[in-house]
């Protein structure tokens, strides 16, 4: 957080989380390694470097459709939040991995002619105006590059330098890089090899990040219409409609979602953008008196949004009031960090 | 999310979806029956 500079913030579920991807990633590629030749017995025998080369590129892939899959899973079911919070150590793996991919394939196929393995890459097929033939290591390239840029910035140091709207739009380039990688693999290995497999693992893994994203966008899109303030003010509900610890969102229409928490008696309204990573503040609960971020566990006292000491993030504050037992709140967002006293419903719970 | 970037995400996606989706199926299109040029060859 906002407190000083740390390499990583270690704690014990990250450690766990690194545990389970390195085994799961040296579990597949032994898989690949072993099983692939009794499984695909007309494509080999190949020599261990393309086998390696093989799998750690399917590994790669594999891996960042998991991670695309991760965000819309974790908004359509909160039981995957905890493979969200630690996602961009799963980023990094995957940047590893892929480059250990290039690699190979540098080692194996452009390291021992006379011009730069690199330029080599780009250069030694020039069929760029045809589709069949078109070079599919440039894509390969271009998305290792991407990736590579996000894994690069994805330290809390560049989230605050660069600030969360510039490295949240750096950081969607996971999506044109996804599309260059699923054509690298449908133009390069899908075109020399036969059988079925690489074509049904592109349709299923495109298939599912797709699905998953329209799916949890279209469940979603409802709540972004808001609703127009009357007299000012937006309806949230009657105070007893909101459970002990979590919030209400609601939204004025064209403008960001605001999350009316509960905490026993009293209620206090707080963006619902959390100012770490713009994560939905509201879908997380309240914990030891404060608002906890469900992504990355970003902490916000109720009163006034501001993050408790050491931390110095703060979040704007609405003022809220009680209407014929209905709660209202006024879409007018106050500065960040300003004080509003809790609204107390004891009396109309 | 913030809702700009809520619309924009969908946008990138209206986007970069059937985009893929045309050129993959355009690839499976061309793909030969028997690999003509196996990967092992350095093509």
């Amino acid at each position: 957080m906002s407190a000083g500079f740390r390499a990583v913030q270690w704690n014990r579920y990250k450690i766990g989380y690194d545990i389970v991807v390195v085994a799961l990633v040296a579990s597949y590629l032994s898989l690949f390694i072993n099983a692939a030749p009794l499984l695909w017995p007309q494509d080999n025998p190949v020599n261990p470097q393309i086998q390696w080369m093989r799998a750690l590129g399917s590994c790669a892939f594999l891996m960042l459709t998991a991670i695309l899959c991760i965000g819309p899973l974790a908004r359509l079911d909160t039981r995957f939040l905890p493979l969200l919070y630690n996602r961009r150590h799963l980023g990094v793996a995957t940047a590893f991995v892929a480059l250990a991919h290039a690699w190979s394939v540098l080692d194996w196929y452009h390291a021992h002619g006379k011009i730069d393995p690199l330029l080599s890459i780009l250069v030694s097929n020039s069929r760029y105006l045809s589709f069949q033939g078109f070079p599919f290591e440039a894509l390969g390239l271009a998305a290792l590059l991407l990736l590579v840029v996000m894994a690069a910035i994805s330290h809390d140091f560049w989230l605050a330098f660069l600030t969360p709207p510039v490295w949240k739009t750096i950081h969607m380039l996971v999506y044109p890089a996804y599309g260059f990688l699923v054509m690298h693999v449908a133009l390069g290995a899908m075109q020399g090899q036969a059988g079925l497999t690489l074509p049904l693992l592109l349709i299923f893994s495109f298939g599912a990040v797709t699905g998953l994203h329209l799916f949890a966008g279209w469940r979603e899109a409802p709540a972004d219409e808001g609703q127009d303030a009357r007299d000012g003010w937006l309806d949230v509900g009657r105070p007893e409609t909101i459970s002990d610890g979590a919030a209400c969102i609601v939204a004025p229409r064209d403008g960001e979602r605001i999350a009316v928490f509960r905490n026993g008696d009293r209620l206090s309204a707080l963006s619902n953008v959390c100012a770490h990573q713009n994560g939905p503040l509201g879908e997380g609960f309240v914990i030891d008196g404060c608002v906890t971020c469900p992504w990355h566990g970003f902490q916000y006292r109720l009163e006034d949004g501001c993050a408790p000491p050491p931390f110095t993030e703060k979040l704007n504050t609405f003022r809220l009031r009680l209407v014929r037992g209905i709660v209202q709140v006024d879409p007018n967002p106050l500065p960040p960090g300003t004080f509003v006293e809790p609204l107390n419903v004891g009396a109309a719970i | 999310m913030k809702l700009r970037q809520r619309r924009r995400h969908r946008i990138a996606w209206l986007i970069v979806a059937p985009l893929v989706a045309v050129l993959f199926l355009a690839a499976l299109a061309v793909k030969p029956p028997v690999p003509i040029a196996p990967l092992e060859s350095g093509r």
